[in-house]
């Protein structure tokens, strides 16, 4: 090989990458990226630190974060136009014929091949150099008050190791892998398999799959398989949070499996390489491998010898040359349709992509997780809508490179030179492409719904149906299709450059994802309807109706102006310079726009009816408007006036839920509760129409400002008297929200959940801080004092103190509504039913959820349930059975009637327990795949029923650690009926499973301890529910679980109905008086709920060998282990040697060897190690810190060691 | 008749292309003659509606092409100089396929049609091979399939003898010939046997003008006696008062061919028949004196 020679092609790609536009497009896109990451816009980098004035922030600049920058922007960016640089190299010049005069030259095929490969690997090892000037620019050099806290110093190393660790060998992987693909197959669509594969492996599962359960032997190995390496950085360093005191400091530290995972991809992509050069250089000497056979069948094949002397045709034209008559549009589309369709399928691209999307599909529906880590029950709506993003990031991607491949074919081809000149109109061409890409689209949807039916007929619980697949992928799709079809041909009209037009549309894809990320996407920018759309079983796309169809005109009129400028563009015409100038000219343009006027405006109308829409909704400018002025006018009057008491709410509603609207007449008896007298009572309102009050039965006006309703008293309120307000409205759910993905209360035609805690649909007495308060107003929360809590503390949610509520709801016959308390009447009169609801003890809030029930009833129990939702139900009655009974036991009895569970579509996935009346989005519990790993149904429902004791009976206080006595106590009551009814190991496994999510979610730096947590910090909602529920149930070990309930019982009744409510303090104090050692459980609540500590502990050494003498002549093994607690906090904690599997599965069909265990215990302060010695009677094969799961920690699978 | 007036094209650069061509073609063979960068394909593509000229009309009973070029395509055959098809289609595949784009119809159907056809340029041998598998004179043979197919009132074919052996540039000849006997057939070529065997009009286009318009015959004629041949070694023939039309060696020795106008040859030189070749090259001699001049 001559180096010259080489290096002249070497530097020729090089040069020939770095004048494309498509790499200058990818280094502003860098530039944008990087300054979007130093002023805050894009966050792509870890989340540790703490957030507040004067918190410990974590640097931009550190060698962490900077390795999450380089990895995930030389995967987003670099692999598709790597992909083509490297891919096409070859077969751009193949096809501009370069090769053959190349072949004729001392050129070898090697140092060409090479060459080439060397070349485009340069070029963006060039851009990544530039990528790394510009990240030290923006995050190191310019001056930028973002960056205050979050810039750290300038080390050189924390660029280069995260860009000679992710970007290098990215870098080369992806250039390997598709010259070879290139090369070998001089096929450009090949070329682009490997960025899409990896595109929907890594963004769809590699990077977002890692659900609690998941075991570390299947982590390591999808991180050792992440080409980008994402996974193992996040599994390894960013998951749990380490605190911003280590990633500003430490370096990413290596272990085997990243370093083999970098060293292998680099092999790959060399070895791809290679593999390329060696294809060309056995194609570019032509050396065909032709059997014997084949030569002596060519050899003796003559070809006829024809006769220069050709007689006259004789016949007419028409017989010899047929008679022209040009198809029509729809003909010739047809025509070129067939023809484009018949090149696809000679093509291999499909026959690659489908199987892989088909595994893909398969894979992501089978691993689908819903909340709590959770596997979901495959419904085939939910399956169509689950897979709704990606198929369309799918689809687009794959359009992309069809469609621009299929314009340039006839180009690259030259058969242009021919089809250009023949009677078919751009309009056939245009079209005929269009409906041949369709194949694509269609081959996709059929390899997805394939997978989805092989995925729902291996779970065989839910029957498959077609209908939600063709609504959702063929109905809701087809406009992103062709819209985004024309974006792509109008683009390479326009431009004439393959290359631009991938540019442009892979800018397009990353604006919209970054939008995506933002927040900021709307039903006016949403074309792919990324998480825009929900799907219920009971309510097919009711929410936000209007938008999504107009969403999808809006595309359709996109889709024909574009097709228009395509029509108009297409580059069959060599444009003249000179008249595309002229046609510049005002007039000229002006004709232009005059014969496209309909193609304008139908955008442009459509585009206004869903502004229309989307503004007048609840997220719209007008409502924003008044949110805001409902803040600015009344926050600093009202903010922290004391809220009088709402004693009974008496309420006749009437329900239009096919108009989604709804009427109101009713009043609230509003007592003074307070020490001193009331002038005015505040009352806030939501966007209704016809609003009228009464005061004690007569009419009032009160001074309205922005929705606070506030009624001035002739006389004030003396503590202890009473008013009723009387009001009356109607109600109507206007616009759409701005960018769909459902809504936690609403009212539609099959369903609704409506709220007393908010102003949406109740008039809610007093004024609410948080509306219309706005992130750049926000400010750090109250410091409280240290015994704050004394004396009366305010409810947190609901109201002050229990009421008792009276509701008449009409509604359509044929639909089931519930409200709280007890059903007292119902009649029904043609097509409406009357139901009348009343409290038979009081309720700290009320609700209305509603829809068309099956109903299952139980031990004073019921479930309301759509009627295709039976799967789970059994299993959520039995825990609601128990959850009464138990609680009921455990924490004192159950005060009402009845407790019902009622189900409504899954426009948000969440259940709330209102009293009586707890609600359950069908994504919850009722489409769960129970399982004795998971439960989540009966998880779910253990959860919200212990909210009838924790948060309804004790109705926490406001302020810090009051969310505890409410989630924690939940949770923790929860994992205490799990244990009674389920059993020990599914109790175990709850606790490990909220552990895990401690372990993930927490902010180290943010964290602070229990008794200060009060909801504003990132990372405070996993210690409610989590921590909380762990160290509540700690406790309970600690004083004995006897004790721990007799003391919760005791608190309950305390403050049931109490006007202090309690918070963490009330709860710590109160339990003492039951703790039989005061000691430990002061030092307990001292370590867990008045500092912040976690263990973690670490098995080193283990070891085991035969006991010299056992004495009794039977055989004992002494297993020897050092254990270290490498967090904080001091514990004691079993240490077990344990032989066997502890809960083998019962259905598998051999038999493990039986669990044995014995255990030592320790005491472990933090940083401390101590060596154990465990004798047992058999040879162990694990140590295992904490078998019985009784103390929360970090990273328990560190926790444990095979004996050696 | 095909109209063409004050046709202007200026390629950024700028480079002028054509600089104001003005023709009458009539029905029948029209050769359009002139030498590499002559404006012949530009010529060419313009009329055939793929390529937007600066300024100028092309028209054709009265209807202007360039506004309306579907109704050309319509009614259009064309070669072009470059071209290529669909690489894994077989060569029936791809004539079928342009056939169908073309909407040409026939009594026997479109693939009795696509056969016939493959015969007429004799490549029927070859029907079921894939196009990427076909020489560089079969390619030329299908594009001349396809181009004749469907009847068209007009027949554009640029440099359409490229490639072919001398065999079937006598079987294209004649099928050109006899289709030019109903239709418009307009051959661009550099080689001065095409338009003398074909076209009994012809324009000499040089440096985007058209700087003659006769017929073989005219131009001949126009020569006669005033053509001679002599030997000499070129240094001599510098020196020669009359102007050199060719040098070329015959059995070693250097001849020349040289116009004089009075008709009187220096000595050593013998009259001999003017061809056509002799007078276009007198044509592009004397454009070329006038353009240095």
């Amino acid at each position: 090989m001559r180096l010259r020679r080489w290096a002249v092609v070497a530097a020729d790609e090089l040069r020939m990458n770095l004048r494309r536009p498509l790499v200058w497009i990818m280094v502003i896109l860098i530039g944008l990226l990087v300054w979007g990451i130093s002023v805050g816009g894009v966050q792509i980098v870890i989340g540790s630190g703490d957030a507040s004035v004067g918190g410990r922030k974590a640097f931009l600049t550190s060698e962490f974060a900077i390795s999450q920058i380089v990895a995930v922007l030389s995967y987003t960016l670099y692999l598709f136009v790597v992909s083509a640089a490297a891919g096409l190299s070859v077969i751009r010049d193949s096809d501009a014929g370069v090769l053959e005069l190349l072949n004729a030259t001392p050129l070898t095929p090697g140092e060409y091949a090479w060459g080439k490969f060397i070349g485009t690997v340069a070029a963006f090892l060039a851009v990544l150099v530039l990528q790394l000037l510009l990240m030290m620019a923006f995050l190191q050099w310019i001056p930028n008050a973002d960056m205050l806290e979050t810039r750290g110093p300038f080390v050189i190393g924390n660029y280069l190791r995260p860009a000679l660790l992710f970007g290098v060998p990215m870098i080369l992987f992806t250039a390997g892998v598709a010259f070879w693909i290139g090369t070998r197959t001089r096929r450009p669509i090949l070329v682009f398999v490997l960025p899409v594969v990896l595109t929907m492996l890594c963004a769809f599962f590699l990077w977002t799959w890692s659900p609690s359960w998941l075991s570390e032997s299947w982590n390591r190995f999808l991180q050792a398989i992440d080409p980008a390496g994402v996974r193992w950085l996040r599994e390894t360093w960013l998951k749990v949070d380490r605190g911003a005191a280590f990633y500003n400091s430490q370096h990413v530290g290596l272990d085997p499996i990243i370093a083999g995972n970098r060293v292998g991809m680099l092999i790959v992509g060399l070895a791809s390489a290679w593999a390329g050069v060696r294809a060309y250089a056995v194609s570019s000497r032509a050396a065909h491998a032709v059997s014997a056979s084949d030569v002596r069948k060519a050899m003796e094949r003559v070809a006829p010898v024809a006769s220069a002397a050709v007689a006259p045709s004789g016949g007419s034209a028409p017989a010899i040359m047929g008679i022209s008559q040009p198809p029509g549009v729809w003909t010739g589309a047809w025509r070129v349709a067939v023809a484009e369709a018949r090149e696809l399928r000679s093509q291999a691209g499909l026959y690659l992509f489908v199987p892989l999307i088909l595994l893909q599909a398969i894979s992501m529906s089978l691993t689908a997780i819903g909340p709590f880590d959770t596997p979901l029950l495959l419904v085939p709506g939910m399956l169509a809508v689950g897979q709704l993003q990606s198929l369309g990031t799918l689809l687009a991607l794959l359009l992309v490179f069809y469609g621009v491949e299929s314009l340039e074919r006839e180009r690259s081809s030259r058969l242009n030179a021919i089809q250009d000149a023949i009677a078919l109109s751009n309009t056939s061409i245009v079209l005929g492409k269009t409906m041949a890409l369709g194949v694509v689209w269609l081959v996709i949807l059929l390899a997805c719904l394939l997978a989805s039916a092989i995925a729902i007929g291996i779970q065989g619980t839910v029957p498959f149906s077609l209908g939600p697949f063709a609504l959702v992928w063929v109905l809701l799709l087809l406009p992103t299709v062709l819209a985004w079809t024309m974006f792509v041909f109008a683009t390479f009209a326009l431009t004439r450059n393959r290359f631009t037009t991938y540019g442009i549309a892979l800018v397009a894809i990353g604006l919209t994802v970054y939008l995506l990320i933002k927040g900021d996407l709307t039903w006016l920018t949403n074309w792919p309807l990324w998480g825009a759309v929900r799907w219920s079983d009971s309510s097919i796309f009711e929410f936000d109706r209007r938008a999504l169809i107009l969403n999808r005109l809006f595309l359709l009129a996109i889709a024909a102006l574009l097709a228009r400028i395509c029509i108009n563009s297409y580059p069959r015409i060599e444009s003249d310079a000179v008249r595309r100038v002229h046609a510049l000219a005002p007039r000229a343009l002006w004709r232009t726009v005059r014969g496209s006027w309909a193609f304008v405006l139908a955008p442009l109308a459509v585009g206004s009816l869903l502004w229309r829409e989307i503004a007048a909704g609840p997220g719209g400018p007008e409502a924003k408007k008044e949110a805001r002025d409902y803040w600015r006018k009344n926050l600093a009057t009202w903010k922290d006036v004391p809220v009088p008491w709402l004693r009974d709410a008496s309420l006749d509603v009437v329900l239009h839920p096919d108009t989604r609207s709804w009427t109101v007449k009713g009043s609230y008896l509003i007592a003074n509760q307070l020490q001193q007298p009331i002038e005015e009572i505040p009352i806030t309102v939501g966007r209704w129409a016809d609003m009228k009050f009464t005061r004690d039965g007569q009419p009032a006006t009160p001074d309205t400002t922005s929705h606070l309703y506030v009624f001035a008293m002739p006389t004030p309120l003396a503590p202890g008297d009473t008013v009723r307000i009387g009001f009356s409205y109607s109600g109507k759910e206007r616009g759409s929200t701005m960018a769909g993905g459902g809504a936690s209360t609403f009212i539609v035609p099959s369903g609704l959940v409506m709220t007393g805690f908010g102003p949406t649909y109740f008039p809610f007495v007093g004024y609410i801080e948080s509306v219309g308060a706005e992130e750049e107003r926000e400010y750090e929360p109250k410091q409280y004092p240290p015994d704050w809590y004394r004396g009366e503390t305010a409810a947190a949610f609901g109201g002050q103190r229990p009421m008792t509520v009276r509701m008449r709801i009409t509604s359509p016959s044929d639909m089931t509504v519930n409200g709280v308390g007890e059903r007292i009447a119902e009649t029904t009169a043609g097509a409406t039913t009357v139901t009348e609801w009343q409290t038979d003890q009081p309720v700290m809030a009320f609700n209305l959820v509603g829809g068309r029930y099956q109903i299952k009833r139980g031990n004073g129990t019921a479930l309301f349930f759509h009627p295709s939702h039976s799967y789970n139900t059994t299993e959520m009655l039995d825990a609601l059975d128990n959850a009464r009974r138990w609680y009921g036991e455990w924490f004192g009895a159950f005060p009402w009637k009845e407790l019902r569970i009622s189900e409504f579509p899954a426009l948000a996935n969440y259940a709330q327990g209102f009293p009586t009346n707890i609600t359950f989005s069908e994504g919850i519990g009722f489409l769960t795949k129970s399982e004795p790993r998971t439960n989540l149904a009966f998880m779910v429902v253990a959860h919200e029923s212990a909210h009838q004791w924790w948060g309804n009976m004790v109705q926490p206080g406001v302020g810090p650690g009051g969310n505890f006595l409410s989630e924690g106590m939940a949770h923790f009551s929860t994992a205490l009926l799990i244990e009674k009814v389920k059993g020990v190991r599914e109790s175990m496994e709850f606790r490990k499973r909220i552990e895990s999510s401690y372990g993930d979610r927490r902010q180290a730096d943010a964290e602070r301890k229990m008794f200060r947590v009060d909801g504003s910090k990132l990372g405070d909602n996993t210690l409610w529910y989590d921590k909380g529920g762990w160290v509540f149930w700690m406790l309970a070990e600690q004083m004995g679980r006897e004790n721990a309930l007799r003391g919760m019982k005791d608190f309950v009744t305390t403050y049931r109905g109490n006007p202090d409510h309690p918070v963490l303090h009330d709860l710590a104090e109160h339990l003492r008086r039951f703790a039989p050692d005061t000691a430990g459980y002061d030092a307990f609540v001292k370590q867990w709920m008045d500092t912040v500590v976690v263990p973690e502990f670490k098995v080193r050494d283990a070891t085991t060998r035969q006991a010299a003498d056992s004495g009794d002549g039977s055989t004992a093994w002494v297993t020897t282990a050092v254990i270290e607690n490498a967090g904080t906090g001091r514990v004691t904690i079993d240490v077990a040697a344990t032989r066997g599997e502890r809960f083998p599965d019962p259905t598998a069909a051999r038999h493990p060897e039986p669990w044995v265990s014995t255990a030592t215990t320790i005491t472990l302060g933090a940083n401390e190690r101590r060596a154990i010695s465990i004798r047992s009677v058999f040879k162990p094969e694990k140590v295992v810190v904490d078998p019985d799961v009784r103390v929360l920690q970090l990273r328990r699978q560190g926790a444990e060691a095979r004996v050696r | 008749m095909l109209s063409i007036r004050n046709l202007v094209k200026v390629y950024p650069g700028p480079v002028a292309a054509l600089q104001g061509v003005s023709l009458d073609i009539p029905s029948g063979m029209f050769g359009l003659l002139g030498p590499n960068g002559a404006g012949k394909t530009t010529l060419m593509r313009i009329l055939a509606g793929v390529l937007e000229p600066t300024s100028g009309d092309v028209l054709r009973d009265g209807i202007d092409l360039l506004a309306n070029p579907q109704e050309l395509w319509r009614s259009l055959g064309y070669l072009p100089q470059d071209f290529g098809f669909l690489p894994h289609l077989t060569g029936r595949q791809m004539l079928e396929y342009l056939l169908e784009l073309k909407g040409v119809r026939a009594p026997g159907g479109v693939s009795k049609l696509a056969d016939d056809l493959l015969e007429r340029v004799n490549l029927a041998h070859a029907a079921k091979r894939k196009v990427k598998e076909y020489s560089g004179g079969m390619r030329q043979r299908l594009g001349i399939a396809q181009a004749i197919a469907g009847d068209p009132r007009l027949i554009i074919v640029d440099e359409p003898t490229a490639g072919l052996d001398p065999e079937e540039r006598l079987r294209f000849y004649r099928i050109l010939a006899e289709l030019a006997a109903t239709r418009t057939v307009l051959l661009s070529t550099h080689i001065v046997e095409d338009v003398a065997v074909l076209c009994p009009r012809f324009a000499i286009i040089r440096s985007g003008k058209v700087v003659s318009l006769t017929s073989p015959r005219e131009a001949r004629q126009s020569l006669d006696g005033r053509i001679f041949e002599g030997a000499g070694d070129e240094v001599a023939m510098r020196d020669l008062p009359h102007p050199v039309l060719q040098s070329f060696l015959v059995e070693g020795e250097n001849r020349v061919r040289i116009f004089v106008p009075d008709g009187v040859p220096p000595a050593g030189f013998a009259a001999m028949m003017p061809t056509l070749e002799d007078a276009y090259l007198l044509v592009m001699r004397d454009d070329r004196m006038r353009g240095a001049a």
